[in-house]
């Protein structure tokens, strides 16, 4: 107590974290507590960003903020009087600071847009690319919730292939054609281009953690969409850790985004290799890597010290877990993203 | 770097063009009118883009240089309040004449009434450039109380210090609505918008004011009113050019305010001319029209990056980026100031821009809203596209 007393005065550093809501989140020199919580992946409230509309209230329950403007220009007399602030305009200055806000008014938050692009990239993946009306909030490898208005009362789950943009309103998804799947075998027969598409979210708590491990990124199926993401993003911030991405597969036939990963490990700082695992290529087959499932050569590539990222389906991600924790992988270290698989 | 720190001294570098123009007195002032409004023009037509985005380590200087605005646009107006009087206040003129040698008296006595006329429009002009846009930038800063004060006096300048609360608390939040004074809407002409904005802005200024200062429990009237207090720094700077130059010094002084304020309206105008907007969703990047031309961009620091300001207005200037993908304006600033001013001319460009952006960035709803728009601009060719779109209400 004392301790951190004497620090708060003789340093000038800045709080690290903050809470919204009870949930703990980082925060950067000189962050507001709207754009910590919109990095974050809050689905935070706001509109104006210049302290001019009052969207982003919330109360602050603990600790001190700095204001950059005059809140009283929007708030009631006992808002201010009961500790309401502008997200927006207000900058922690003490570590302990804790807001709570009213989600509720931005949980649907929904964005409008429609397809501008379709390409297969195997027989059963297509991706698609969404021209949106708002430049979308979202942290890379988290999801959101999709439906199309010519496909009524049919909603799916499906992750942002994209990093996210503050200058740009165009996002992608990698949907994998569920057998007998409504959604999935829509986008993948129909003509899309130019159909509206709604868009809600975003979802999920998968999403890259703060380390200098090694990086081990494992994906299944259309599992290769948040890694895209968030390998984007970590390469746009100068990421400077080993990354290994395994991709599992079927044949040869089913490996995607190798482009998408060559462009990404192109002058990549540190060591980064791509490994595609094969379960079902045939005997006597060109392929030369290895084949089996993926569970099975975790051993060569991930040490006990890798931080490790999965998403796919679940059976695969379960396995490589029980692997990856008799490795000496802590629970802690691991992260995933499980596919729910809707089909009718 | 050094250079990009030196960039954004171009304003300096015309500011004093301007007050040794002015000084020199005679056909100089023209001249230098005539060089400065080349610098703009040829050069926004001739330099291109600037889309570079360094990362400043000082942002300190970058502001200083904007507080050193103030005291050179006051010398600006000084000395043209002088150069149109007939008295030598406080013998300044007879001083900087034994200092330099050059005599400065005998020249003014040169000045005709055209180069009067160069002179105040010089002055016009650096009381928009200099001034107002400089003040823009400070009064977005409401947590720094030095950019706060300095931006409000260089805005009484134009008397225009209502510009720092409404800007803030109504432009933004109501930007490319029908709630906002400072967006046209389609079919508008720049001379009504120079009127319908400044009225308008100042009512909402008073109602904003009026409604902070309730909720304290005071009255609309009285020193707490920043509106109140802002237009007396104007009456202030007013009864100073009298002091100066006599009532010829305070009218012209008053033409100058008045022209530098429609200079305002007229870049309004121009930012955000026939856009609309869905209210439920926050101010998008393509709810400006946004130029990167080289010139205009330093010497304006960066208010030709007005997507980006509009989705972000906390952001300081040398952190804006050029969003290369948003809609873009005509030309360079002073360019399309130029084109604004012959309605005609400015339609013919501006309806078919206007008319793709509904095509390329326009969300559904406000393709409603632009249908709407169009019918109301009696501009047959808005008209026209409203009858095509099938988008109604």
């Amino acid at each position: 107590m004392m301790r951190s007393f004497i620090k708060s005065i003789f340093s000038s550093a800045s709080p690290e974290g903050m809470r919204v809501n009870q949930l703990a989140i980082s925060l950067e020199k000189k962050e507001t507590v709207l754009s910590a919580s919109l990095r974050n992946g809050i689905n935070f409230p706001y509109s104006c960003k210049v302290g001019g509309c009052a969207e982003c209230k919330c109360k602050l329950i603990k600790g001190k903020v700095k204001e950059f403007t005059d809140a009283s220009y929007l708030l009631t007399a006992e808002e201010v009087q009961s500790g309401y602030i502008l997200a927006c305009q207000s900058v922690p200055k003490t570590d302990d600071v804790e807001v709570e806000v009213d989600l509720s008014r931005a949980k649907k938050r929904i964005n409008r847009g429609r397809i501008v692009g379709k390409t297969e990239l195997t027989h059963d993946i297509t991706a698609i690319e969404i021209e949106l009306d708002e430049v979308p909030i979202f942290k890379a490898g988290q999801y959101a919730k999709l439906s199309l208005d010519c496909l009524p009362g049919v909603t799916r789950a499906y992750s942002f292939a994209s990093k996210p943009n503050a200058e740009n309103t165009r996002v992608k998804f990698i949907i994998r054609h569920v057998p007998n799947g409504e959604f999935s075998g829509f986008i993948q027969k129909e003509d899309l281009v130019n159909k509206s598409i709604k868009l809600e979210g975003p979802f999920g708590d998968f999403f890259l953690r703060d380390s200098d491990n090694h990086m081990l990124l494992i994906a299944g199926g259309s599992g290769l969409a948040p890694i895209l993401s968030i390998l984007e993003q970590a390469k746009e911030q100068k990421c400077q850790r080993a990354v290994t991405v395994m991709l599992g597969a079927r044949t040869q036939a089913d490996i995607y985004g190798l482009e998408e990963i060559l462009k990404i490990s192109k002058n990549w700082p540190a060591s980064f290799e791509f490994e595609q695992v094969l379960s079902e290529e045939p005997e006597g087959s060109s392929w030369q890597g290895p084949k089996g499932y993926l569970g099975e050569h975790l051993r060569s590539f991930a040490t006990y010290n890798s931080q490790v990222y999965l998403c796919g389906p679940p059976l695969m991600i379960d396995d490589c877990i029980n692997t990856l924790s008799s490795m000496g992988i802590p629970s802690s270290e691991m992260f995933a993203d499980r596919f729910i698989v809707n089909s009718k | 770097m050094l250079f990009h720190y030196s960039k954004y001294f171009l304003f300096h570098v015309i500011g004093i063009l301007a007050l040794v123009a002015i000084l020199a007195g005679g056909a100089y002032v023209s001249f230098g009118l005539l060089v400065i409004l080349a610098a703009y023009i040829l050069g926004d037509a001739l330099a291109g883009d600037d889309i570079a985005t360094p990362d400043f380590k000082k942002p300190e200087i970058l502001t200083f240089q904007l507080w050193l605005a103030l005291p050179l646009l006051s010398l600006v107006v000084f000395v043209s309040i002088w150069s149109v009087s007939t008295t030598d206040i406080m013998g300044f003129g007879e001083h900087l004449s034994s200092l330099t040698g050059y005599d400065l008296l005998a020249q003014r006595e040169t000045t005709t009434m055209i180069h009067s006329i160069s002179t105040f429009i010089i002055v016009g002009l650096m009381i928009g450039m200099m001034g107002t846009i400089t003040a823009h930038e400070l009064t977005h800063r409401t947590w720094d109380p030095i950019s706060m004060f300095i931006g409000r006096w260089l805005l009484a300048f134009s008397f225009d210090t209502i510009f720092s609360i409404e800007h803030v608390y109504g432009h933004h939040r109501y930007v490319s609505t029908i709630n906002d004074p400072a967006t046209a809407p389609r079919g508008r002409n720049v001379y009504f918008h120079i009127l319908a904005s400044t009225v308008k802005g100042n009512i909402s200024a008073w109602h904003l004011e009026k409604e902070r200062l309730a909720k304290f429990g005071k009255g609309p009237f009285s020193f707490s009113n920043g509106v109140i207090r802002g237009h007396l720094m104007s009456v202030v700077l007013v009864i100073l050019a009298y002091f100066i130059g006599g009532l010829v010094g305070a009218l012209f002084f008053t033409a100058c305010a008045l022209f530098g304020k429609a200079l305002l309206e007229i870049v309004n105008y121009m930012e955000h001319y026939g856009m609309v907007r869905n209210p439920k969703v926050p101010v998008q990047p393509r709810h400006s029209w946004n130029t990167n031309k080289r010139i205009s961009s330093w010497a304006m620091f960066n208010l030709t990056r007005h997507s980006h300001h509009h989705a972000d207005g906390n952001v300081p200037y040398q952190d804006l980026r050029p969003y290369e993908d948003a809609p873009m304006m005509i030309n360079g600033y002073l360019t399309t100031i130029l084109v604004t001013l012959i309605p005609p001319l400015w339609h013919y460009l501006m309806v078919p821009k206007v008319l793709a952006w509904d095509e390329k960035y326009a969300s559904k709803e406000e393709l409603i809203l632009a249908k709407q728009a169009n019918l109301n601009s009696g501009i047959p060719a808005f008209i026209e596209a409203a009858k095509r779109s099938t988008y109604n209400s």
